[in-house]
């Protein structure tokens, strides 16, 4: 697990982790959210141990990750520019990290380098943007890492490629149990990957919650009256949000989903259903109630 | 040894020869270059010596060149290990390569030491190539080598090669960018060797019996860079038996564990500056700040003074110090311009023109009214094992009491007088527990104090003189002056014997006649030079002799050597 502890992180005058506290799960695919400049890099360089926290602790399996090798060689972490060493090609880079991490797993690389159309021998630095990051993909993988921490994984990778790379982090989670940390400024992009989520913002946690736990607590409900009743007939229930388009209300309402179309079947309305609001509207909505202006926040 | 450690070690001898690998190609360069040094140029200066085409005719000895051969390979070994430092480490400086470098599963200690072995130890190859090569060499015909001269130079070589790479880490570690990495290494070590010079130069005009050879001293010990070649220089030269062309004085042994020393203190420094180092900093001008502000006052320091004499012309009145002031804010505010690539923290960067300008003129008062009590220092006649005085470049052993005596007349009377610059005497002694003592004292010619003509005549100051001429035998003369019938410069060769009757005589004179003349610069004065050899001919002493008008012994002995022809003809006894 991936723990984190108060933890402090200061750049200058500016506070880019403040006293955050909260923790990853073995196993789990947890997306890291924010705009540019929240903090979600500086957490993954914490978590890998390249970056030594100013306050609090961050630990891995319980143990402090700045310089202990020993947690390292269970991370790989993957910024969001990949570094190669200069005129090396991705067979001698695997070769280095093979020799570097214990855990490297060559069977691991053949499977990846089959599934990734590369040339292994060419220098990467001739290559794309986009084919450098599934390098790197490669490599961090080939590492068989217990925890994988991903810095804006799927810049530049093209729709078939995004798809690849979800399948894989997914089959590092059932048949390996590998914890992935992927952050991300774009909240589609996790939505259909990861089980977890947290959204930071200047350098504090806002929200941090199973995907689960938030599509059962949320719902959008759509409702068309003959006559719309008065906002305060909805009092029993735990509205969020209320939008009137003519004899049409839109809600947004925590709770159980059976108890709230109970509740709004009573007051006979013309039609009614409930639908699952996207990850980004959840966001949204659990933002605007502790009062957060959204906009800024989340950016695509 | 746990299984954790095993992994850890071997993951940092993997990265280590990984590197290695990756620096096949300066490697390869280096033992080229240096292997054209040596033996490339050796093999040529020995061709020419054998061909008879330089201007010795000798058998080719390397035994003397082995210093100068050997500082070369030093040097460029040593600037290609910097190098090498720089290049292994520039990882530091881009926020893309330190996050991997330091994502790994490795410590910084082991990271900081594959990486700074991987950058050093192939530098063994050419220097032992090099040395070898030497070795080689010097079993060809006609060549005159000494090996434990070689080996000791090879040593050397290498503790200095491994000195300069672990110096340089503090700098590689504490830099944010290449170019701030530059900056503060060359503004540093540049810096520190230029403001030890400007306090001798301001200790040369403030100090009362401040002596210059004090300055060699902290000039060698400026930077560990002249330090590691001063010592080799000097170790050399003691082995090759040159012992006065030594710069330091320290045993060869001491030098080499100095070397080392500052090595192994270089490198601890170097880990736990890098242990603390800040990832984040990589990109920006300094991971550590106190660089930069050494560097800057050092800068504003050199500028401040540069600038004053510039425009003051050497003299240090009010122009000096405006322009000094002016000079430290310029140097300080263009070093922070530089490595911010802005002006936005010119406030810091003015403070520490004031710093350094404030350190100028703080030297300068505190050198002016000797707070350490320097030029008042005179020791206890018990504590002095040797003293020796040198009178206008003439130098010979006193009695203890005599040169404190001098010494004390000379704080007390003459030293009030220190903007005088006359004819000058050096108080040289010699202290228990190995320390030196040095004083200069400058007196008017027109007012020759008693004590140096009592001094100057004084059995002792002769005595030494004459065992040192017993231990002669080949001799040659040169005299210069109007005695010599007018002719303003002769020479001859003396026979031992001769040697001996002319320096008796002379001293006959100079304890009978000598007046207070003969220690100014009178135009009636002349001189006799005297070069000594012994039988081999490679040891040789050199003195010099003032003769007074009156010294007519003296005169008629030397116009009688002269008037048998010179250089062409010795007198037969």
């Amino acid at each position: 697990m991936i723990s984190c502890k108060n933890l402090t992180k200061t750049f200058g005058n500016k506070k880019a982790l403040d006293n955050v506290s909260f923790d990853i799960a073995d196993g789990s695919i947890y997306g890291l959210v924010g705009s540019n400049g929240s903090g979600k890099s500086t957490f993954l360089r914490l978590a890998s141990g390249v970056y030594m926290p100013d306050g609090g602790e961050i630990t891995v399996d319980g143990e402090s990750v700045f310089n202990n090798p020993q947690i390292k060689g269970r991370v790989a972490f993957l910024g969001d520019t990949p570094y190669f060493f200069a005129q090396s090609s991705i067979n001698e880079m695997a070769s280095f990290y093979s020799s570097m991490y214990e855990s490297f797993d060559y069977d691991i690389y053949k499977r990846l380098i089959e599934t990734f159309p590369l040339d292994y021998k060419a220098k990467i630095s001739s290559m794309s943007k986009g084919m450098q990051r599934q390098a790197a993909l490669i490599l961090a993988m080939s590492t068989a890492p217990k925890y994988l921490l991903l810095d804006e994984a799927f810049d530049g990778l093209d729709v078939v490629m995004r798809k690849v790379l979800k399948a894989i982090l997914i089959d590092g989670a059932e048949k390996r149990g590998m914890t992935t940390v992927i952050a991300s400024h774009n909240l589609r992009e996790l939505e259909d990957l990861c089980d977890h989520v947290g959204l930071i913002h200047n350098g504090n946690v806002l929200f941090n919650d199973e995907i689960e736990n938030l599509r059962g607590k949320l719902h959008k409900v759509q409702a068309a009256f003959e006559q719309v009743p008065e906002i305060t007939v909805f009092d029993g229930l735990n509205v969020l949000k209320t939008e009137q388009t003519g004899s049409i209300l839109q809600m947004v309402i925590r709770g159980d989903e059976s108890e709230i179309m109970d509740y709004i079947n009573k007051l006979s309305p013309l039609f009614a259903e409930c639908i699952e609001p996207t990850l980004e509207e959840m966001f949204v909505f659990e933002l605007e109630v502790t009062g957060y202006d959204v906009s800024n926040i989340i950016k695509e | 040894m746990t299984s954790a450690t095993l992994s850890r070690n071997k993951a940092g001898f993997n990265l280590f020869k990984f590197t290695v690998r990756k620096n096949i190609g300066i490697i390869i360069l280096a033992t080229v270059f240096m292997l054209l040094i040596c033996p490339g140029y050796v093999f040529i200066e020995m061709s020419n010596y054998q061909a008879g085409s330089s201007f010795f005719s000798n058998p080719y000895n390397m035994k003397n060149s082995i210093i100068g051969i050997s500082t070369v390979i030093t040097v460029v070994v040593s600037i290609i290990a910097v190098f090498s430092c720089f290049v292994n480490f520039s990882f530091l400086y881009s926020k893309k390569s330190v996050d991997v470098y330091h994502a790994l599963p490795i410590t910084r200690t082991s990271l900081l030491f594959s990486r700074f072995f991987a950058a050093v130890v192939p530098l063994f190859i050419p220097i032992i190539l090099c040395y070898g090569s030497l070795i080689g060499l010097s079993f060809f015909d006609n060549v005159v080598a000494d090996i434990k001269s070689i080996l000791t130079a090879f040593a050397f070589s290498a503790a200095i090669m491994l000195m300069s790479a672990a110096f340089t880490m503090i700098f590689i570690v504490c830099a944010g960018s290449v170019f701030d990495l530059i900056i503060s290494f060359v503004g540093i070590n540049l810096g520190a060797f230029l403001s030890v010079l400007i306090v001798f130069s301001l200790c040369d005009k403030y100090l009362i019996g401040f002596y210059g050879s004090n300055e060699s001293f902290w000039i060698w010990h400026s930077s560990p860079f002249i330090y590691g070649v001063a010592a080799q220089y000097s170790v050399l030269y003691k082995q090759i038996g040159y012992n006065s062309l030594r710069i330091l004085q320290t045993e060869p042994i001491v030098s080499l564990l100095m070397i080392l020393a500052i090595a192994v203190v270089s490198v601890v420094c170097s880990v736990l500056l890098y242990n603390r180092r800040k990832s984040e900093k990589s990109g920006d001008s300094y991971a550590y700040k106190f660089i930069y502000y050494i560097c800057s006052i050092l800068v504003g320091f050199v500028a401040a003074y540069g600038l004053g004499m510039i425009f003051s012309v050497g003299s240090y009145g009010v122009v000096f110090w405006i322009f000094a002031v002016l000079g430290a804010v310029l140097g300080t505010v263009t070093l922070g311009g530089i490595s911010d690539k802005g002006f936005k923290t010119v406030k810091k960067s003015l403070l520490f023109g004031a710093v350094s300008a404030i350190l100028l003129a703080a030297t300068v008062v505190s050198l002016k009214l000797d707070i350490t009590g320097f030029s008042k220092r005179i020791p206890e006649t018990d504590s002095i094992k040797e003293a020796t005085v040198n009178l206008m470049g003439d130098e010979f052993k006193v009695n203890p009491k005599k040169a404190v005596e001098l010494h004390k007349f000379f704080v007390e009377e003459a030293g009030k007088d220190a903007e005088y610059y006359g004819q000058y005497a050096i108080i040289n002694y010699e202290l228990e527990g190995s320390k030196n003592l040095n004083r200069i004292y400058h007196y008017d010619e027109n007012d020759v104090p008693d004590i140096l003509l009592e001094i100057y005549k004084s059995d002792e100051r002769w005595e030494e003189l004459k065992e040192k001429l017993s231990e002669l035998n080949y001799f040659t003369v040169d005299f210069y002056g109007k005695n010599f019938d007018d002719r303003e410069a002769a020479g001859v060769t003396l026979s031992k014997e001769q040697a001996q009757l002319l320096i008796d005589t002379y001293i006959s004179d100079v304890k009978e006649k000598a007046t207070e003349d003969i220690l100014s610069y009178d135009d009636s004065l002349s001189h006799m030079y005297i070069e000594g050899r012994d039988g081999d001919g490679n040891d040789y002493e050199y003195f010099k002799f003032t003769i007074e008008q009156s010294f007519e012994s003296t005169l008629n002995l030397v116009e009688q050597f002269l008037s048998n022809g010179g250089q062409s003809t010795v007198l037969k006894d």
